[in-house]
């Protein structure tokens, strides 16, 4: 950045601060990272405050709500008993069926992206597919390949793979023919357009679909655990549901959560260094 | 005469439109270009004067005729018709310096020699204090500089121009225009320029054709009054304002009374 450029993002910074509540709340207007983390804190704030309020009041009985302090209880007993291997397995389940999904989608889509006849071929059939619902194909995955770790890891893949493809063929079709032709004419090979104009043009929209559809495994996540699981956060909180311990089911919807949250943050994380040129405060 | 440097014989361009009726875009054209020679065409929109520039560059196919340059027949895009699009057409991913020399890492040109030349053509487009930003972080008129270094830094033998500063406030493209002299005299650059603007095509050129609309062809040709060196008086000039104003009114008529009134003006400027 120019010393110019640095000097009139302080003014603009100063300039955010001196703004009223009234000018904070004007239609797009921009805040600054700090008023973006409060306005973040506070929502979690309300929604704790909002929990804390209706169960220890006891206006909602224990079993439909329970209280804060019984789920942080359930949490550190199940930490004694199986959470980090639970957390474990299903980490492992999401990864592998997010990674599969990814690594033959991504390539794919990019040809549909770039190719008429491949998407014609292609597209269609997976439009149709991607509306079919990834728990119908249960049964089908157990007759298939048995209730193994493979079924498991099959149901995400299902659930993501076909959503992924379209998504990426989207990413492949937005770069702009310009940017092509331009690369062409100071004389780029068909290979050469590949590496050099397609692949870091298409990054910031793959990562960003990547994101989104590690989000999407773990939906899945907890529908592949209810074929004949016996381990991972889905299966814990399916089977806390059985006999209505409410606060252990909480544990768990609370996990997947958090570590969802993570893998989100870990991906802005990579965006922001593999892709600095890029916006990266897209939301999902 | 020399052979030119580009020869341009009864090109035209037809497309078969979406109710698969063909649509005329580009009626024949022929137009010679010689070595450090600066042509513009002027039209109004939609008469096909970018698809000749695209015809051209090689990214689209006419429908007829043939083009050479130095006397060789060529097809399709190559790094020795370099072109400067009206879009902007950075790469977002790469800073100034490495946009400039794009071309040249494609051609397996080494680090060194890739650095050395993207310096100076910084040095000449006024970027060198830009070699690191990215283009999302310049203006309009930085980034087309930029585009302009870009196109020139794989040394082409013509360089191609479709209303590059068509998006530039009139400031900016003011300057872009005197920027675009100094570099084309000091470089001996081939230029073939497309755009709307009257102004523009008389102060920059050497020779300004003018195309009629749809199907677009060549029906006037104009050579701007002035010594290039002394243009920016001459852009005040009677002669100059005078030339402007029988464009002007060609421009205005549809495209056969265009035809019509060629014969006349066309004379009474050569004068």
């Amino acid at each position: 950045m120019s010393e110019r450029a640095i000097r009139l993002r302080g003014h603009q910074l100063a300039a955010q601060k001196r703004r009223s509540p009234a000018q904070l709340f004007a239609l797009r207007a921009e805040i600054s990272s700090g008023q973006y983390g409060g306005i973040a804190v506070a929502s979690f704030a309300f929604v704790l405050a909002a929990w804390c309020a209706l169960s220890f009041s006891g206006l909602v009985s224990a079993y439909i709500l329970p209280t804060p302090t019984a789920v942080v209880g359930s949490f550190f007993r199940l930490l004694g008993e199986s959470l980090g291997a639970d957390m474990g397995m299903s980490l492992y389940r999401v990864w592998m069926g997010f990674l599969v999904a990814a690594a033959l989608a991504i390539p794919l889509g990019l040809v549909i992206g770039l190719s008429k006849p491949v998407e014609a071929f292609v597209e269609p059939m997976m439009g149709f597919v991607r509306y079919t619902p990834a728990a119908a194909f249960i049964p089908l995955v157990m007759v298939w390949l048995g209730i193994g770790e493979t079924a498991k890891i099959a149901i995400i893949f299902i659930g993501t793979f076909f959503q992924m493809v379209l998504v990426v063929a989207d990413v492949a079709r937005a770069v702009p023919a310009d940017l092509i032709n331009v690369s062409l004419t100071l004389g780029a090979k068909p290979r050469q357009v590949l590496g050099h104009v397609l692949l870091p043009a298409t990054l910031p929209g793959l990562l960003d679909a990547c994101r989104v559809m590690v989000g999407w495994a773990w939906t899945y996540l907890v529908v592949a655990e209810l074929v004949a699981a016996n381990s991972g956060l889905g299966f814990r909180i399916m089977k806390a549901q059985r006999f209505l311990n409410t606060s252990d089911v909480f544990v768990g919807i609370l996990v997947i959560g958090i570590l969802g949250l993570a893998t989100d943050l870990a991906f802005r994380a990579l965006a922001a260094r593999l892709v600095p040129w890029a916006a990266v405060h897209r939301a999902a | 005469m020399d052979t030119p440097r580009l020869s341009i014989q009864g090109i035209s361009k037809r497309f078969v439109g979406r109710a698969g009726t063909e649509v005329e875009a580009l009626a024949p054209v022929s137009l010679s270009i010689c070595q450090g020679e600066f042509v513009s065409i002027i039209g109004p929109s939609g008469c096909g004067k970018s698809t000749l520039l695209n015809l051209v560059a090689g990214l689209a196919t006419p429908t007829t005729g043939r083009m050479l340059l130095d006397g060789e027949p060529f097809e399709g895009p190559c790094a020795d018709r370099g072109v400067v699009f009206q879009k902007y057409t950075l790469y977002p991913w790469l800073d100034v310096q490495d946009n400039i020399s794009f071309g040249l890492k494609l051609a397996g040109v080494s680090a060194a020699a890739r650095r050395e030349t993207a310096h100076h053509f910084m040095g000449e487009m006024g970027l060198l204090e830009f070699a690191r930003a990215y283009p999302a972080q310049l203006s309009g008129g930085m980034q087309q500089r930029v585009a302009i270094a870009r196109a020139l830094a794989v040394s082409p033998k013509v360089l191609l121009m479709d209303e590059p500063f068509g998006a530039l406030d009139a400031q900016t493209r003011e300057s872009m225009q005197e920027l675009l002299l100094r570099v084309r005299s000091a470089e001996e650059m081939t230029v073939l320029f497309i755009t709307h603007d009257i102004d523009e095509a008389l102060y920059l050129s050497d020779r300004v054709h003018l195309m009629s609309a749809r199907p677009g062809q060549i029906v006037a040709q104009f050579d701007p009054p002035g010594a290039r060196h002394e243009r920016d008086q001459a852009r005040t000039s009677p002669e100059f304002l005078a030339m402007r104003r029988e464009i002007r009114a060609l421009l205005r008529h549809n495209a056969t009374q265009v035809e019509e009134m060629v014969v006349s003006i066309g004379s009474a400027a050569r004068q």
